[in-house]
């Protein structure tokens, strides 16, 4: 039949046509770009309007809250990951993305924590700069134990280290100072007094941690956030209830290793992570009759929960830690 | 002078059972068939055979010098389909008009002549919906006609239509027929089917009888065709058998 | 009125909205036209079910790093000749068939994806769209690939009139149904996988339903239908975007919900066709 020809002629052009537009429109498959962001001593300074503050992007809000105390209120901040937001699972809103657009200066924690920022970046287009503020500090491999890892070849947890996070101080006045140099001063202050007072956090940490006797000091933790912890205080990271991806079921044979260490090492508690689930922790803890502690990690605590800086993070991660291992 | 159209042992099975079962029928250019039959019978089975819807296993469909236009029963057309009458007889041109091209100024007359000769013109704009029964079979008539097909091929055309719709459609295929338009028809009213044919076929599942109504509609034949019970039922039969007695031996015949 | 046009203004200073924008007219509209088809010969649940299968090509193609596109493209190809061979066979009721290569495809492609860590963020992307994200060249694959498929509509709009309206009228006239048909799907696998970066697989039934069914109530004509259809996809799909920009809700859900809004509407006041209408003439009597 003449027509029935012609139709499946129709379909083979059709479908030539559509193998040649896509070949013409190729893609390369997008590289992994593994580019760490200038360094703060490299940064030009930028031309304000009157009235106009320097707008600073702070990826975490951890980072967000260091950069607060040396920006004080002479930057424009904003947070992108809120209260409880998950690193791994965030997804930037359009004001997000607007923020990221229109900012001077983009400061991420770095060490592989933000793992689509290359992306979100490009995506929201304008002229930020980015500054990893983790770039330079000793850097730990990833895993603390794990075979794979979401995050690249580093441990990004530096934070439970405050020598780390005087490190950030240090880039962060740096940064600020280059792009802002008439409030160059001002930026110094504060980062000095808050230096002062990271140097004094510090001191107290070792206190409290004295209080734990050595066959304790094991962290048995929900997601390996502890290596820093671990390497500056003296304790010893173990095993995670969750494999390294939060967001994913465990399977079977994750849990079964998980319990097989608990009882290999005799610990009087586990901890898990704010941001993540924890009824699994708790199922495991049940059926070892163990104390389940939780404890802020990836994220600040909203208001009233006694996380709302830095500072009174790690208080209150460390006293609750001092309390579950201390005993026995 | 041969048959427009010759349908040589026909045998249609689908599922495991045997729909139609070796049908030979000729049909002379302009001839009127009437296909009559019990529900299940076959009858659409083998319109739809003969225009190739549905395949058959054994036998062969042959025209000579014209095509085949199908005029679907109405239970089977989707009325809320945003199509408006002229849309549907322009559909019956789609044959005509060949791939990627539109419609063009011939196309728009023959379907303004077909609608004209169906009296539906005036609906041209109409969504299909809207029309009334006989409304609907006339335009789908028009849609056959639009394809230039000699011979027509009518499912159940006179079902679910009321007295005076089936008055105007019997007025349009009576035109046809002066026109020499071949048409076969397929209806549960023995009646109408022995009054208006030249030709009656009875089918169940086989063709029982072929030939001028009067000598096909006979007692035996009617009680093959529809089983012996059924023969006393209803209306339908009853008068037919009242003709049959009364002008059994060299009655009129019809047409 | 200056302030709205400020508003209108305000989310075209920054590209990737404006790429996002884009990539919403060019989705909602094509999505509506194809989707006239899914309407009227009801073909929803085969839809939704094409949008799901397509999740293993792309847990494939996001574990071998390539652009999620090919495999989606792959995919959504092979289950769309799947599908239509399965129909045609007759076993078992396509309503069936589709069901089962629904579930199976949806478990495949989350568990291919769970082999890898961290998927939480792409498979997000992938169920709910991600139309934030469009980079240039995802806005020219878009524009190619649907300027194809529209191509192709346009084109064949005759033989799929008769194909879709009455089967019987298409074996009569000697079309070829059966490769109309894999057309037909075909065509449906690839708006969709074009709309998947805007809407995501699992709000894509959405807008191939509901713009096409809002203009079946205001029109009576295949390509009016087509035409309003297209403009309701685009309206929804643009101010969906507004919605999201302003409000920072989800973009696809806002897109979806806008269109129901639409359709809401029509339900109820299509001239006619509309509840309200009919409601009211049952009040007024049997006259006309």
């Amino acid at each position: 039949m003449k027509v029935r020809k012609r139709g499946w002629a129709i379909l083979i052009v059709l479908g030539v046509t559509l193998a040649v537009v896509l070949a013409g429109c190729g893609t390369a498959a997008p590289e992994g770009t593994a580019s760490h962001g200038a360094e703060p001593g490299d940064l030009a300074p930028v031309v304000l309007g009157a009235g106009e503050r320097l707008r600073v992007v702070a990826t975490t809000n951890i980072v967000g809250d260091v950069a607060r105390q040396v920006g004080g209120d002479h930057i424009d901040l904003t947070v992108l990951m809120g209260i409880g937001v998950d690193p791994h699972s965030y997804v930037p809103s359009p004001t997000d993305t607007a923020a990221l657009h229109d900012a001077h200066l983009v400061l991420a924690n770095g060490a592989g924590l933000e793992a689509n920022l290359d992306e979100m970046l490009q995506n929201a287009g304008g002229s930020a700069v980015r500054v990893e503020v983790s770039q330079g500090f000793d850097l730990l491999p990833a895993g603390g134990g794990h075979d794979d890892d979401a995050h690249g070849d580093v441990d990004p947890h530096v934070w439970f280290s405050v020598p780390a996070v005087i490190h950030w101080v240090d880039r962060i006045e740096a940064a600020l100072g280059a792009m802002e140099p008439d409030n160059a001063a001002y930026y110094g202050q504060n980062a000095g007094a808050y230096r002062q007072e990271m140097e004094a956090l510090d001191g107290w940490i070792q206190e409290q941690v004295a209080q734990v006797p050595e066959a304790n000091r094991k962290l048995v933790t929900s997601h390996p956030v502890f290596g820093y912890f671990a390497r500056r205080y003296g304790f010893q990271q173990i095993g995670a209830v969750y494999p390294l991806n939060p967001s994913a079921e465990p399977s079977a044979r994750d849990i079964a290793r998980l319990q097989d260490a608990i009882a290999q090492y005799n610990v009087p508690a586990i901890f898990t992570e704010s941001t993540v689930n924890p009824r699994l922790a708790r199922q495991v803890a049940e059926d070892t009759g163990i104390q389940i502690v939780s404890l802020y990690t990836g994220s600040l605590g909203g208001p009233g929960s006694g996380a709302e800086s830095y500072v009174e993070l790690m208080r209150y991660d460390v006293g609750a830690i001092v309390d579950a291992l201390k005993g026995r | 002078m041969s048959p427009v159209l010759n349908v040589r042992n026909l045998s249609v099975s689908y599922n495991g059972s045997r729909a139609l079962d070796g049908v030979s029928l000729e049909v002379d250019a302009g001839q009127r068939v009437a296909v009559v039959g019990p529900n299940g019978a076959g009858k659409s089975t083998l319109f739809r055979a003969m225009v190739g819807l549905i395949p058959h296993q054994l036998g062969s469909i042959e025209t000579h010098g014209t095509e085949l236009g199908y005029i679907t029963q109405r239970s089977a057309v989707d009325w809320s389909f945003p199509v408006t009458v002229h849309d549907v007889v322009m559909m019956g041109r789609v044959g005509k008009m060949g791939w990627l091209r539109w419609q063009r100024p011939i196309d728009r007359e023959v379907v303004q002549r077909c609608l004209q000769e169906v009296g539906m013109a005036a609906y041209a704009d109409r969504q299909i919906g809207e029309l009334s029964g006989g409304q609907q079979q006339r335009v789908f008539i028009a849609r056959a006609l639009a394809q230039e097909a000699g011979i027509l091929l009518m499912d159940e055309p006179f079902s679910g239509v009321d007295a005076s719709a089936q008055e105007t459609i019997l007025e349009i295929l009576s035109q046809l027929h002066e026109q020499g338009v071949t048409m076969l028809v397929s209806t549960h009213d023995l009646n109408l089917a022995v009054e208006w044919s030249d030709r009656l076929a009875l089918l169940n599942g086989k063709l029982i009888a072929y030939g001028p109504p009067r000598e096909v509609v006979t007692p035996e034949r009617l009680a093959e065709a529809y089983g012996g019970q059924a023969l006393w039922r209803g209306e339908d039969y009853a008068m037919v058998l009242g003709d049959i007695d009364c002008c059994g031996e060299g009655g009129h015949h019809h047409g | 009125m200056a302030e709205l046009l400020d508003l209108l203004l305000e989310p075209l200073r920054y590209p990737f909205m404006v790429r996002g924008l884009l990539a919403s007219f060019m989705v909602g509209t094509l999505c509506a036209v194809v989707g006239t088809y899914v309407v009227l010969r009801g073909m929803a649940f085969l839809g939704d079910a094409l949008a799901h299968a397509i999740l293993p090509g792309v847990a494939v193609a996001y574990l071998a790093e390539a652009n999620l596109f090919w495999g989606a493209l792959g995919m959504g190809l092979l289950t769309a000749l799947g599908i239509g061979y399965i129909g045609r066979r007759g076993q078992i009721k396509e309503d069936t068939a589709i069901g089962v290569i629904f579930a199976a495809s949806l478990a495949l492609g989350v568990a291919i994806l769970s082999l890898v860590d961290n998927y939480s963020v792409d498979l997000t992307h992938i169920l709910f769209g991600n139309v934030l994200g469009v980079s240039d060249t995802d806005l020219w694959l878009t524009a190619g690939l649907g300027l194809v498929v529209f191509l192709a509509v346009v084109l064949l709009y005759k033989e799929l009139l008769v194909v879709s309206f009455d089967p019987v009228l298409a074996a009569t006239l000697r079309l070829p149904l059966g490769g109309l048909q894999y057309t037909l799907l075909i065509l449906i696998a690839l708006t969709i996988v074009v709309s998947l970066q805007t809407v995501g697989v699992a709000l894509m039934v959405a807008m191939l339903v509901t713009p096409a069914a809002t203009a079946y109530l205001l029109t009576r004509r295949l390509w009016h239908m087509m035409l309003v259809g297209a403009l309701v996809g685009a309206v929804s799909t643009v101010a969906g975007l507004y919605l999201s920009f302003y409000v920072n809700v989800a973009s696809g859900a806002a897109v979806v919900l806008i269109c129901t809004a639409f359709f809401v509407l029509a339900f109820l006041f299509a001239p006619r066709r509309g509840a309200v209408w009919t409601w009211r003439k049952g009040r007024v009597g049997s006259s006309t």
